[in-house]
This record gives structure tokens, sequence and C-alpha cells, in this order.
């Protein structure tokens, strides 16, 4: 169970005084209401027909006041609920007759008025009644403090739009409660769970983790390459949360871990075999070295030493394999082993990632105009990378 | 008028100018036909209130003793009637009026206006009964189909009540005394204000004449 919140204390509060008004209100409008209709039945027996005439020295019309102020007396409300007491007519005056809306208004003000249309004459008066404060106060808030708990249980009506949208998202496989929690939610959220929902590789994702995700992430709009790098995470890890995580918390940044020889993006591990990791690391280097990392191919019927000696350099500061090594050694670097390894680098990253999502961290080539040797290098900027 | 009686001789009674002219102020219930010529001559109540030809027809130098202080004049008096009323039936239709010569309201005038649309009153089924209260209980009990009365009857009734005006000039004057200081006549006439109040809601009158001068 919640616990109450200050403000729905209040609340409660606030209800029970007003069903206090309302229930006093209208047990005055009843009561006054019931001795209209006693007076309209016992009215020959209360007005005595000769009032203008009969040589009397007492007032006619007071004398008719007394008899109806003795009738009303000790008005007193039958029901044991009752939230009145005792209840009296004082100052019970004639008056001339009252038209339907002061007879309204001396109602609106909890008095009492009374019609004698056979002497052109009306009677008016103030209707004080004792309140039984314990009766009141405890039937009103008691019935506060059930309304507020059943208001608790009772699901908020909602519009025909709101239900036809609350259905929709039911029939995409959310509960109840999931697609109404939904279903209100602002358009942008809606969107972007309309989107994931619909994306196949996240079909085993739990639907209930959906809205809490999307709300925590504060995600507003979701591009494609978001969804894939989502979508494979998922995948990866199987865990909502972590795929989340992941997708939009982790940069979308190449890490190489050489001394360990690992390979990582958003945390995913890409294996790559020795030798094209250190040519991977080798042209990550390069992008990062220079402003724009192009690597020029040595000539085909010509190896390359300078090249050569670099990449040998790299692997034996991080223990590479001593067979590429002596190759590189006696051989030098050879335009067929640079891209034979770049093919390698490829097919393994397009194996790991996708090839939508692996194609930034691919080679791009161009051909220098000169000499018409090849130029290569990786495509992503130097922000995409990062050496440990 | 019975209402706030008390209330007029309660001001009367406090009213300094008034405890210097008079001794007490007594308020009398008297049926308009025990006022006699004797009281009129005699000056026995310093107001009352009638119609001058009834008040001249007991004595004729009335004006001499009495002088007018608040006149209702052009009030209207009205048939009522349950259904629509058509006076070529007259003869088919039960009529209520007070057993009272001197009622200007409930017998003189509807006697009048019948007398000029029937040839023969006495085909009439007139019926007569002791007051207006009576009369009021017979038309809502359905005793009588058409009565005469003024238009605050229709007030606290039902919708649908059919009425047919008989005058628009009926009236009704409050008389005091003659060779009264203007200060007690303007006392009168300011005590005499419920009374005025009263009147004017159920005649529906728009103003009332007041017949008095130096008056502040």
């Amino acid at each position: 169970m919640k616990r109450f919140t200050t403000k729905q204390l209040i609340g409660v509060i606030l209800t029970g005084l007003m069903l206090c008004m309302v229930s006093l209100a209208w047990s005055k409008w009843t009561l006054l209401t019931s001795i209209k209709e006693h007076y309209g039945v016992t009215y020959d027996s209360l007005t005595p027909n000769k009032i203008y005439s009969g040589n009397m020295d007492d007032e006619a019309v007071g004398f008719i006041v007394a008899k109806i102020r003795h009738a009303l007396e000790q008005v007193r409300p039958q029901s044991p609920l009752t939230v009145l007491g005792q209840c009296q007519v004082t100052n019970l005056a004639a008056t001339a007759p009252l038209s339907n809306t002061e007879h309204w208004r001396q109602l609106l003000f909890f008095r009492l008025s009374l019609d004698d249309p056979y002497h052109h004459l009306s009677y008016s008066g103030a209707l004080d009644c004792s309140i039984r404060w314990s009766t009141l106060a405890g039937s009103q808030f008691l019935l506060a403090v059930i309304l507020f708990v059943v208001l608790q249980y009772i699901p908020a009506p909602v519009c025909q739009r709101l239900a036809a949208r609350i259905t929709y998202w039911q029939r995409l496989g959310l509960t109840r409660e999931e697609a109404r929690e939904v279903a209100v939610a602002n358009e942008q959220v809606r969107d972007i769970i309309e989107t994931l929902i619909g994306y196949p590789p996240l079909a085993g994702f739990a639907h209930s983790q959906w809205l809490v995700l999307v709300k925590r992430f504060q995600l507003n709009h979701l591009t494609q390459r978001e969804l894939a790098w989502l979508g494979l995470l998922f995948t990866r890890f199987k865990d909502e949360e972590q795929a989340f995580h992941n997708a939009f918390r982790l940069p979308e940044q190449l890490c190489f871990d050489a001394a360990n020889q690992l390979l990582t993006i958003k945390g995913i591990e890409i294996k790559l075999t020795a030798t094209p990791y250190y040519y991977y690391l080798w042209y990550a280097q390069k992008r990062m070295q220079c402003e724009d990392g192009w690597v020029l191919n040595p000539i085909t019927t010509k190896a390359d030493h300078e090249l050569a000696a670099e990449l040998i350099d790299l692997m034996e500061q991080y223990g590479g394999h001593g067979k590429a090594i002596n190759d590189l050694a006696r051989n030098g670097l050879t335009a067929k082993k640079l891209d034979q390894n770049r093919n390698k680098i490829k097919d393994e990253m397009i194996a790991a990632l996708g090839e939508e999502l692996a194609s930034p961290f691919l080679f791009e080539g161009q051909r220098e105009q000169t000499s018409l040797r090849y130029l290569y290098r990786i495509q992503a900027p130097k922000e995409k990378f990062k050496i440990i | 008028m019975p209402i706030e009686a008390h209330k007029i001789t309660g001001s009367l009674c406090n009213s300094p100018v008034i405890q210097q002219h008079y001794g007490s102020v007594r308020l009398s219930w008297q049926p308009r036909e025990t006022v006699t010529a004797v009281n009129i001559l005699n000056q026995d109540f310093e107001v009352i209130m009638g119609r001058e030809h009834s008040l001249k027809g007991l004595v004729p130098h009335f004006s001499l003793l009495y002088s007018p202080i608040i006149s209702f004049d052009g009030f209207s008096v009205f048939w009522f009637s349950h259904q629509a009323i058509d006076f070529s039936t007259l003869a088919n239709q039960r009529i209520g009026l007070v057993e009272d010569n001197l009622s200007h309201t409930h017998y003189l005038l509807p006697l009048q206006d019948l007398k000029a649309r029937s040839s023969n009153i006495d085909d009439l089924d007139i019926h007569y009964y002791a007051d207006n209260y009576s009369l009021y209980e017979a038309f809502d009990n359905r005793e009588v189909d058409m009565i005469s009365t003024i238009a605050v009857f229709r007030n606290g009734r039902e919708d649908g009540l059919h009425s047919v005006k008989i005058t628009d000039r009926n009236s009704a004057t409050l008389f005091v005394t003659n060779d009264l200081p203007d200060k007690v006549r303007c006392e009168l006439a300011d005590a005499l204000s419920p009374i005025v109040e009263y009147l004017t809601r159920i005649l529906n009158l728009i103003s009332v004449e007041t017949s008095q001068s130096g008056c502040q």
C-alpha cells in the first residue's frame, strides 16, 4: 500500500469539510421543504378566516403568526442519522406576499417562508438548528476517506480517443496497465516505443521495461543507428537495462586495449586474430596522428621496409606474433599483405557488428593522381578511436 | 391593513411629537360596517382608511372633518377563472362574491360589471361568501368558477389562471382629522409607511399620492 502524501491528506480533509457543508445545507433544505409541505396540508387549520373583521383590539396577524409559531415549535428531524439536533423557527413575521424568486432566496439562506394566499400575506422566519457535530464530522469524514480509497482503485474515466489508443497498445502486446501508461505518455515517447516494439531484433524485450527505460534514459528521439545498436546490444547481452545503458550512455568509440589484444565498441568485443589486430591498430594510430590519416600502399612490385619497421615496432611493443614479425623483417610490407589484412578486418567487423554499424570503421581508398598507387585509411574520424 | 400594525403604533408611541399631542395610541380593528356617523362626527379616530363616497354617505360634510393624507389610486380588479372567460355564457358560470355591500373589490365592482354584461342579474348563478378567505377557498375548491379580486391573487397559485380586467381605477384612501398641526400630520404620514409599502406591493401600484406639506 502506497503511503499517503500530504497533498492527498489535504484533499481528504477538504473533501470532508465540503461534504460537511453540503450535508448540513441539504439537511436544512430538506427540513424546510418538509415544514412547507406540512404547512400546506394544515393551512386551513392554521389560518383562521375572519382576520379582517371581528372588532378585535389585538392584532389579527400577530394571532396567526403566534399560532403558526406554536405549530412549528420544536421542529425535530426524524432520522436517527441526522446531523441536525433540535430546530426552532425564530423571528417569524408576516410580510407582503413573496414572489417565487423571493421564496427561493429565503430558502437559499435557510429561512422559512410560507404563503398565506387567502390573506395576501407571507410569513418568513429563520430556522435555527443545533448541530450534532460528532455525527456530522464522523459521517462525512468517513465518507471522504471511503471516497478517496474507492477512487484509488477505480480507474479514471477515459475519453474515447484515449480508450482507442489503449486498445491499440494492447494489440501491440502490452498489458492493460502498461498500455494505459504508454497511452498517456507524450507523443515522442509513444513514437519511440512503437518503433522499438516493431524492431525484430528487440522481439524478446520485456514490454514492462519499455516505458521505464525510455523515461529513465530521457529519450525523445531515436536515430536508425541508435536503434541498430540497441538491437545488436540486446541480442548480445539479453539484458534490457544493459542494452539501453550501452546504447545510449557509452560513446560510439572503437577501443583498442593493445596490451590484452582486446577490441571493443559499446561494450561489444570484436574478435580479431593477432596480425589483423595490429594492422588495424596501426591504421587507427595513423588516423589519430595526422590530419587525414591516409596510408600509401607500397608499390605492387616492391615491398616497403619503412612501413614494415613501424609495424614490427608496434608488434614487439605488445608482444605480437613472432612469425609475423619475422616475415615482415625479411620480406618487408607488401601491398598484398596489407590488402589481405584489411579484408580480414572488414570481414570480422561486419561479422561482429553487421554491415550498417561496421561501415564507418571500415577502410576507404583513393588513388594518388601521380603514381596511380592507392591510399587507404579508416573512414571514421580520430575521435572515434581510443587506444589504451 | 393588519400587517405590521404594531410597528405603526410603536413608532407613534415613541414619537415625541405624538407624545406631546396625545395621551395614548390605540389600535382598533373596526369592520367597515361598524363605523357610524357618530364615530365620524365625534372624530373618534384620528386616522381612517376608506372610500370618500361611502364616508360622505354617512356624513355629507365629511371633508370638513377629515382630509386625505395618502391615496392609493388606480389599482386594478380582475375576474379570475380556471377556464377561459366567456361572458356570453355567463348564465352557466358559478360566480363568487363576498356578501359585503361596501366592498368594492368583491361586491360593488363585479356586480356593476355583471350588470353591464348581462340583461338580467337575477338569472345568474351568484354565490355569496362571508369574507374573502371563504371566497378564495371556494374558488380553490372549484365550488365557483369566477371570482373578482386584485392581481396579487395570482401569486402562489397555479399557472393558467385566466383573468379579465374589470377596472383599473379602484382606489382607497387614508384620512386624518382636519386641523392637525403640520408636524403631527407629517409624523402620522411617516408612521403609516408600512401600510404604504404593503399596499403598494399587493396592489401593484407604481406610485402612491401623499398629500402633505411642510414635512422634512
